[in-house]
Formats: C-alpha cells, sequence, structure tokens
C-alpha cells in the first residue's frame, strides 16, 4: 500500500456540484407542494402499530458484550495512550454519535436495547433507591445532555484528548445512574441523551413501525422538550458544517478566543431552530416531522466520516496499525448526500402534512389544511436550502 | 469534528514513522509551468492573506509557500506532508477532495479543493 492512501480520511468531502444543489433545491419545492396536495388527501400514518421483537433472547448477550465494551473504552480512554492510537475519540464521536442513526433507522430504538447504563443499573440493583414519579424534568436534562454532548464534540479545546473523552463518559455515567436511582429504570428513556436520540431515529424504521414513519404520529403533539433536543441535534450538526468553513476560520482568527467564539455560534444556531420550530409551526405541531430531516442531514454530513473513519476505529480496538482504508468516490457520495437529505426532506414535508390532516376537523377542506401549513413547509424548504447551501459551500 | 479526527488520524501516521511522500519536493526553486503556486503567511498566528480555498485539477502539481514570523509545523492533510515554516514544497496532486492546510496546532491557513 503506498502512503497517500492512508490519507483518505483525512479529506473533507468536497463541495456538492452546483448542478446537483440546484435541481435538488427544485425538486425539495416539488415535493413540498405537489406531493402534499395530491398525494395524500387524508392521514395514513395512524393508528401506529410499533412490531417487537418475537424472541429476545440475544438481548442479554449484547447488553453484556456492549457493557464490557463500554467499560474497556472508558478505562483506555482514561488509562490508556494518550495519543491518536486510542480509539475513544472513535468509539464516541463516530460510533456512537453517527453509527447510531443508520442502526436505528434500520431496526428501531437500538440504544435502549443495549443502553449500558440500563445494564449497569440493573447489575447494581439501584432500583431499590427509586421512588419512581413522573420525572418531568427528564426531556430538559436530556437537552442539556446532548447539547453537553455536542460543545464537547465542535467547541471543547482538547476534545480528541482520550483523558478529556473518558471524564467525559464517567460523569455522564455517574449523572445518568443518579437520576435513574432516583426516578426509576424509566429515566434513561426520557433523559439520556443517547437513548432519546436513538429512540427518536428509530421512529422512522420501517420493520419497527407498521405502517412506516407511523412512529412519527406517535407522542403527537410533541412538548418543547422535543423541540429544543431536535434543535440542538440538528442545530448541532449544522454549526459543525458552518464552522468548518475557511470563513468562520478566518473570523476566529481575527477575533481570537475560539472557545467562546465556538460556545456562542452554537447556541445561536440551535437557539435560532428553536425558535424556528416553535414560531412557525403556530398552532400545528409539527415536530415529529423534523425528526427526518435531522437524520437525513446528518447522514449525509457524516457519511465520509461513518465509512472511512468507523472501520479505521474498530482496527484501532483491536490494536491494528489502521492499514485498511477506503476511496468513496467524490461523485458517488455527493449524490448519496442530496439523496438522504432530499428523503428526509420528503418525509418531513408528508409527515407535517399528514399530522396537520390528522388534526384537522373532519369538515376542513384539504386546500384549508394546505394553507394552514404553509409556514411550516416554507420552514422546511429553509432547513433543506440551508443544508444544501452549506454542503455546497462548505 | 472531521477535522479534529484527520489531526489524530496524521498524528498515528507520523507515530508509524512512515516516510513522507516520495514525490513531493522540499524545494521550489524549480517550478514547472502551469503549476498551481500558492504563497500565504502566518502573523501573530494568523493566516494573511485570511484562511481562503485554493481550486487545483487532479494530478496538478501545486508549489505551497508559507512564511512565517516564527517557526511553525505545517501540516497538509490528506498528503500526509508537515514541514516548517516559513518553507516550501512542490507535490503532484494525485488525490481528490478538500484538504486543509494547517499550521500546528489548529491555525487553517488555507483548503486545496482538488478534484
Amino acid at each position: 500500500m503506498t502512503v497517500l492512501a492512508h490519507g483518505i480520511g483525512q479529506s473533507t468531502d468536497l463541495p456538492l456540484p452546483l448542478d446537483l444543489v440546484l435541481q435538488a433545491g427544485a425538486a425539495t419545492v416539488v415535493i413540498s407542494f405537489l406531493g402534499s396536495a395530491l398525494l395524500w388527501r387524508r392521514p395514513r400514518l395512524s393508528p401506529a402499530t410499533e412490531r417487537r421483537p418475537r424472541s429476545i433472547w440475544w438481548r442479554r448477550p449484547l447488553q453484556i458484550a456492549v457493557l464490557t465494551v463500554s467499560l474497556y473504552l472508558t478505562a483506555n480512554a482514561l488509562l490508556g495512550p494518550r495519543d491518536e492510537s486510542n480509539p475513544a475519540a472513535h468509539a464516541l464521536y463516530v460510533w456512537l454519535w453517527v453509527g447510531l442513526i443508520p442502526l436505528s433507522i434500520a431496526v428501531g430504538p437500538a440504544w435502549r436495547a443495549m443502553n449500558p447504563l440500563r445494564t449497569l443499573y440493573r447489575l447494581l440493583h439501584l432500583n431499590r433507591l427509586a421512588r419512581p414519579d413522573p420525572p418531568t424534568i427528564g426531556p430538559w436534562v436530556a437537552v442539556v445532555a446532548l447539547l453537553g454532548f455536542a460543545w464537547l464534540e465542535l467547541v471543547a479545546p482538547d476534545r480528541t484528548d482520550p483523558l478529556v473523552i473518558g471524564s467525559f463518559l464517567v460523569g455522564y455515567a455517574v449523572v445518568q445512574l443518579g437520576f435513574a436511582a432516583r426516578f426509576g429504570e424509566a429515566w434513561f428513556g426520557r433523559g439520556d441523551a443517547f437513548e432519546v436520540y436513538s429512540d427518536l431515529a428509530g421512529r422512522l424504521s420501517p420493520i419497527r413501525w407498521r405502517p412506516w414513519l407511523s412512529g412519527l404520529a406517535v407522542d403527537h403533539p410533541a412538548g418543547l422538550g422535543r423541540a429544543a433536543f431536535l434543535a440542538v441535534w440538528w442545530g448541532s450538526t449544522i454549526f459543525d458544517s458552518a464552522s468548518g468553513s475557511p470563513a468562520w476560520a478566518g473570523f476566529v482568527q481575527r477575533t481570537g478566543h475560539a472557545a467562546w467564539l465556538g460556545t456562542a455560534g452554537l447556541l445561536t444556531v440551535c437557539g435560532a431552530v428553536l425558535l424556528g420550530v416553535r414560531r412557525l409551526a403556530g398552532k400545528l405541531g409539527v415536530t415529529n416531522s423534523l425528526i427526518p430531516i435531522a437524520a437525513g442531514y446528518t447522514l449525509a454530513h457524516y457519511l465520509t466520516l461513518l465509512l472511512v473513519e468507523g472501520p479505521r476505529g474498530i482496527l484501532l480496538l483491536a490494536h491494528q496499525d489502521p492499514d485498511w482504508t477506503m476511496t468513496p468516490d467524490p461523485r458517488l457520495v455527493s449524490v448519496l448526500q442530496v439523496a438522504l437529505i432530499l428523503a428526509g426532506h420528503a418525509i418531513g414535508v408528508l409527515t407535517a402534512h399528514d399530522l396537520a390532516l390528522a388534526d384537522a376537523p373532519p369538515t376542513r377542506p384539504p386546500l384549508a389544511t394546505l394553507a394552514d401549513e404553509l409556514p411550516v413547509v416554507l420552514f422546511m424548504i429553509a432547513c433543506t436550502w440551508a443544508g444544501l447551501f452549506l454542503l455546497f459551500v462548505r | 469534528m472531521k477535522r479534529i479526527l484527520a489531526v489524530a488520524a496524521a498524528g498515528l501516521l507520523a507515530g508509524c514513522s512512515r516516510t513522507p511522500v516520495a514525490h513531493a519536493v522540499w524545494d521550489c526553486t524549480s517550478v514547472a509551468p502551469g503549476s498551481t503556486s500558492v504563497t500565504t503567511a502566518v502573523i501573530e498566528g494568523r493566516a494573511d492573506p485570511a484562511p481562503h480555498r485554493v481550486a487545483v485539477p487532479l494530478n496538478g502539481t501545486v508549489r505551497l509557500q508559507i512564511d512565517s514570523d516564527k517557526v511553525l509545523q505545517v501540516h497538509i492533510h490528506g498528503y500526509d506532508m508537515e514541514y516548517d515554516a516559513p518553507g516550501c514544497v512542490t507535490f503532484t496532486a494525485d488525490l481528490a477532495g478538500l484538504f486543509d492546510v494547517e499550521a500546528h496546532p489548529d491555525t487553517l491557513l488555507l483548503q486545496l479543493e482538488v478534484r
């Protein structure tokens, strides 16, 4: 192998070609209006059925395996080599953050089935302490936890230092186990950011939900907590795209204080998205329809990271020299990115339309409902165009 | 995120003591006609001109001159080249992608857009 072949993981994706961006931008508008008006005149996503796996013999060994790997990775992050041969950064930023999305979209809420914190909770018999109340702060703890993770991933100085990652993981586990000891095991489903994240992506799973996508119609309308969670999820990914640009680097170099500017930028983007979701939606509770948009954009943004750095992390974990690498064709990557963003947009708009139809009184004509949705649809087109634009200018 | 993992990957390669890119020439006295020539400077930790993007045709020759007010280590991502600035390098851009050129630890100088 040549030396050059090792360098692939260090490139960023090329900017999207202009022709693809323009076609995709036009397609979003067509899908949004014609698709909703012509194809979808009555709600189709309810009633929803969640299908659970029939046999669960595999769950116990899986939980023990995931717990073992997690404990090893955390201990190795804290005590192991503080250099690039430590797989901690790959485990947290690539496998967990990015890999959980395709896994959950495929099989449903995967992290709920294997969450090592749940396994620890059971092994330590923490339920003896629990006095289960309805924990109303759950969704907000999940938002703060996700924001903390996003800050670590995108802004914190030394964020790939294994010691920093290990300390974050220990701190996260202690806080979550503490809350769970107080509120019972159901806490993880509400307050553990990664479980909520996997749950939301799992709403898109075709084998979990019948009819397909009906998972987006349950828990509806969503509260402010879920809107904030989605705003942090999508907003932090948008911030990552924007802050990788030379323009942002130049701005930071001119002013100094990279960490403060990054923090302010991250909070501003997430806050703006939240404001958009809550203000533009008006009476319509369409928060859930942002799930496919966030999932599609996150996958598009991190596609090559997952394909290239994911396997490299496994080699690091196995103490192998990461010799193996793959070379995704830049044009193919662009096409896949656009397809993911468009698919997310189409599903999002149709879900919003479906939810609005289901909420409308039966006597209301479909066109009037469509008119009610207009601000939401325009907001989603703006979100999708922003995503395409960021992948175009990079 | 991508950029940070990239730094990690680069360090790893250095750790494995791989040889530098074979076709890189570490001086720029003879420049082939038709090559892309870029000159940038680092002054008080800032890129001058401001960080920008340079389009390079695939398999084209790149001549990259970095001036600076003190000795810095410059890293060309993807091509895995590290050298001390002030300094200059000439190499063939035979890898498509968008590559950061950074002064350590993380001052972005420019991006090479090879396609």
